[in-house]
């Protein structure tokens, strides 16, 4: 959807505008926050006229995310022979008792240390004069790989089972490609209270993602989204419009404390021939010493 | 003219030990606070139910030949049957009612015209019926049947109703005999919750997973001799209801199938075509004496579903496996 004009309507009756920031995807103000307690509703006209909304999100309280911790995991699939290595991520927190809570958590900033070495960097097989022959280069073995993945992996839980409880769930699982868990992965973990339906949809997606072709699967389920065409009542509108409350944190999850890693990938060139690295570390990057 | 009649007392008791949930009123279940969890000791009640269950038939000669014949009663069934399939798997669960699912009560209707012909060469029927039922159980959309200790979040009490027709022709005598049965029935529910979201087919009536409109079957006999014979048997139903997905969207970079209302397509119709070769044998080995049949099964090779699922596959839509 391009040129569409997209709003945000607090219950207080605010408006806040979105900007289409590249095709088909809006951003709000950086100024913009959602507050406990209010409800908020998306608001769409699109270029040839039709209006959308979505039901109103009330947005709840979210209790802090006290700490996140890690741990080395091996994990069975569908390859008998072979099973994924990787990191759990656990996030700790204290469930309030007086309201039925649901939880969505998510992985945003992830950078990681790309470890390369640059000094096995051999010339290619067709040289004319020195085919394969050492050539070491003088620059990089350390990147740092700004890595959004196109698939963005999330976790959803109702506190039925530690209501008023300090609990600790794991929100992730990143698996090992080899390059990740090297050095250092930083993530930022958002922890964000959702609505009970927003739960629903999320749980829906959730479980058909997981979905494995056996009788052991739930049945196959409508996921019914938020957002409804005022133009045309009888349209199927898909997507789901959540507001939330978030408390986040980075976590940074060190090798020297991982039991067990996948096969390192080893570079043997410069670490900026893989893409979106560079050399410069983020400004905000503070791993907690070893 | 004959007449039947009964009256049966079902009485049922849920006992302890048990943990029963209370949940917030005016909520669904499966999103409701949970108030108070009520241990109950063994062989504690936690919850009764009874009733009256009667039961009527009559049988009406018309001629010697022409009766008419009709009924009805009332059951009570106190074990539920959550399944996400029309066929037996072992992820079935069967459920007691318990404080939150009350016991499906059936009330059934028959009527039926029952006619000979050619000195009882020919004999045929047709019957009417209509079951109408109470508190079915459906599941929300995407319940998590299996290893659940608290089922109720998952459930949806519900209406049913089956009703249809059944023709039969039979011949008793001569060198073919055999039988023809036609069956139109149907069998469907219907959801009302006052939770919108949690409505099924939006509180339509919408097909059951055992409804199956068309059925027929026609099983004959062809006497070669008086020691051997011929039998084929043909049987044909509608393909059981099922969810199928419509269209595909993407979440967070995943491509999801898009399922709609429920139970709105089929699997394809079943059909069979067995036939056997019979015949006696009265030689002088014991081994050898007695009833042979030969049978070749399903003869044109149909490949008839049993049932269908779906699995993700990465980075692709979610793909069907009957």
């Amino acid at each position: 959807m391009v040129q569409a004009t997209v709003a945000i309507r607090s219950s207080d009756g605010t408006f806040t505008l979105l900007t289409e920031v590249a095709q088909g995807l809006y951003e709000t103000p950086e100024t913009f926050r959602t507050e406990v307690g209010k409800s908020y509703t998306l608001i769409i006209e699109t270029s040839d006229g039709n209006m959308y909304t979505s039901l109103p999100e009330h947005v709840e309280a979210v209790p802090e995310l006290r700490s996140v911790s890690y741990s080395a995991r091996r994990v069975p699939t569908q390859d008998r022979l072979q099973d994924a290595v990787g990191v759990a991520l656990r996030a700790h927190f204290d469930d309030p008792a007086a309201a039925r809570n649901f939880y969505y958590w998510r992985l945003s900033d992830i950078t990681h240390v790309v470890l390369a070495n640059p000094e096995l960097f051999t010339l290619p097989p067709d040289h004319p004069t020195d085919p394969r022959g050492p050539a070491p280069k003088d620059c990089c073995s350390i990147c740092y790989l700004d890595e959004t993945p196109r698939i963005q992996p999330f976790r959803v839980s109702a506190d039925t089972d530690f209501n008023g409880l300090s609990t600790s769930r794991e929100i992730a699982f990143i698996a090992d490609n080899g390059l990740r868990f090297r050095d250092t992965y930083r993530a930022r973990v958002q922890q964000i209270s959702i609505s009970a339906s927003a739960h629903r949809f999320l749980t829906l997606v959730e479980q058909q993602l997981n979905t494995t072709g056996s009788v052991f699967d739930q049945p196959p389920a409508m996921i019914r989204g938020n957002m409804v065409s005022l133009t045309d009542p009888n349209e199927l509108v898909l997507g789901y419009f959540i507001a939330g409350a978030e408390s986040s944190r980075h976590v940074y999850v060190q090798a020297a404390h991982l039991t067990e890693r996948a096969t390192p990938a080893l570079i043997t060139d410069d670490c900026r021939v893989i893409p979106n690295t560079n050399t410069e570390r983020p400004a905000d990057w503070s791993p907690p010493p070893l | 003219m004959g007449l039947s009649y009964g009256l049966r007392y079902d009485y049922y008791r849920y006992l302890g030990p048990r943990n029963v949930r209370t949940y917030a009123p005016d909520r669904p279940l499966a999103t409701a606070p949970i108030l108070e969890e009520t241990a109950f000791a063994a062989g504690e009640a936690i919850e009764t139910y009874s009733g009256w269950g009667p039961r009527v038939s009559f049988r009406y000669s018309l001629n010697a030949e022409t009766s008419l014949k009709g009924g009805y009663n009332r059951m009570y069934q106190f074990i539920h049957l959550i399944s996400n399939t029309a066929t037996i798997a072992p992820t079935d669960v069967w459920k007691l009612s318990d404080s939150f699912l009350r016991p499906q009560t059936v009330d059934q209707y028959s009527i039926g015209l029952f006619k000979n012909f050619k000195s009882n060469i020919f004999e045929t029927s047709v019957e009417l019926y209509y079951k109408d039922m109470q508190n079915s159980v459906e599941y929300i959309d995407g319940a998590n049947l299996i290893l659940q200790n608290h089922l109720e979040t998952e459930l949806l009490p519900g209406r049913g109703r089956a009703y249809g027709a059944e023709l039969f022709i039979r011949k008793n005598l001569g060198r073919t005999t055999g039988w023809l049965s036609y069956t139109y029935s149907r069998s469907e529910r219907q959801v009302i919750t006052p939770f919108e979201e949690f409505a099924i087919n939006r509180g339509e009536w919408f097909p059951s997973n055992f409804d199956k409109p068309h059925e027929l079957t026609l099983i004959g006999n062809y006497k070669l001799s008086a020691l051997s014979s011929f039998s084929a048997t043909f049987t044909y139903s509608t393909g059981r209801p099922i969810t199928f997905p419509v269209a595909k969207f993407d979440f967070a970079g995943n491509a999801l199938a898009l399922f709609t209302d429920r139970n709105q397509q089929r699997i394809p119709d079943f059909h069979r075509l067995d036939v056997a070769y019979n015949f006696k044998f009265n030689g002088k080995s014991r081994f050898a004496d007695g009833d042979w049949t030969f049978s070749v099964m399903n003869v044109y090779g149909r490949r008839n579903p049993f049932s269908l699922f779906f699995a993700d596959q990465a980075g692709a839509l979610l793909r069907p496996f009957v």
